[in-house]
């Protein structure tokens, strides 16, 4: 939303060329941060932190094992395809984005490799 | 005709498009879809500012050289997100490809263990490419981690790769796979623009706001 040109940023009292949208507030150029495409006041983008999240990041570990270790690959994907909803709503850092993508596409593999698995054991062990 | 997009803040909208048509014929500069410029691909080869509406100028450069060829954008000096000279970008994509030789490595190696593939069986890929695979699958998560070390092993790992295969095929009186050995250096170079990310984003951690 763009604001009226009497509008100012509260912060720094400079014309505000936006609104958070999150809270509402008015934001200057200086003080917009972005997140999924969409501004940001300083407070509000401070709350949704500037790092991956911790979801984010255990989602790409557990895919990460997954690759050899199968089982950790699924919740990897779960939580990465979980943690991609959560930044697109603007519940979580957008920093995390790729992350969070790179978890399900991993885990994507990781679910391969434990098709593989299951048909190395059939081939081996099926009577 | 290809496009790109580009915001002009890390995850803000993308309002900057850029287009061009073979051999960089045509390249125009677009913001919020009205067009600000056409840049000659002379013009791109020696690098032009462009100014913008908002009063801010971007510079867009086609480097060509070898090992840092594609197209560099700046911003008031700033390298824009998502261009090939911005140093997130550089490392994400080290990760991404690390990420990449993993997943091959595990599945083509799980793939000739499960249904025995003696083509495969036969150039020794096996239970060897899904332990090599995971290597790359843990340096990626830690190069996602911005980690220099991780990033350094495996591009370590992959010169050692070239190396034994080298002397491998000396010692086989045979010719060395002159496309893989490519293929590789390739990839060593596309990493090692991982390593100027990751140096450029820790040096502008430690400076000063």
């Amino acid at each position: 939303m763009t604001p009226s040109p009497a509008a100012t940023c509260p912060l720094h009292a400079a014309p505000a060329v936006g609104t958070c949208a999150r809270c509402g507030a008015f934001t200057c150029e200086g003080c917009s941060r972005w997140q999924a495409e969409q501004r940001l006041c300083v407070s509000c983008f401070a709350r949704l932190g500037e790092k991956p999240s911790r979801q984010a990041t255990v989602a790409l570990l557990l895919s990460t094992l997954g690759l050899c270790l199968g089982i950790p690959g699924l919740i990897g994907l779960w939580l990465g395809v979980q943690e991609l909803r959560r930044i697109r709503r603007g519940e979580s850092s957008a920093a995390g984005e790729s992350t969070a993508e790179l978890a399900r596409n991993v885990g994507v593999v990781s679910l391969v490799m434990l098709a593989l698995f299951v048909v190395w054991l059939v081939r081996e062990f099926a009577p | 005709m290809p496009s790109q997009s580009f915001a002009f803040e890390p995850n803000g909208p993308k309002r900057l498009t850029l287009s061009w048509g073979a051999f960089w014929k045509n390249f125009t500069v677009a913001v919020d879809g009205q067009q600000v410029a056409e840049v000659s691909p002379a013009e791109l080869k020696a690098g032009k500012d462009v100014a913008l509406p908002d009063g801010s100028t971007l510079r867009v450069h086609l480097k060509q050289g070898f090992g840092n060829a594609g197209l560099e954008l700046t911003r008031n000096g700033q390298p824009l997100p998502g261009a090939v000279n911005d140093p997130a970008s550089m490392v994400k994509n080290a990760a991404y490809l690390l990420y990449f030789l993993a997943a091959l490595n595990a599945v083509v190696g799980a793939a000739a263990v499960a249904f025995h593939v003696k083509v495969l069986e036969n150039i020794v890929i096996g239970v060897g490419n899904i332990i090599f695979g995971f290597i790359f699958a843990v340096a990626g998560f830690f190069t996602m981690r911005r980690s220099l070390v991780a990033l350094i092993l495996a591009m370590a790992l992959i010169a050692v790769e070239v190396v034994a295969s080298l002397v491998m095929a000396t010692e086989a009186a045979g010719q060395p796979g002159v496309g893989g050995i490519f293929l590789r250096v390739g990839f060593l170079i596309f990493l090692a623009r991982g390593v100027t990310g990751i140096r450029a984003l820790k040096a502008k951690q430690a400076a000063p706001a």
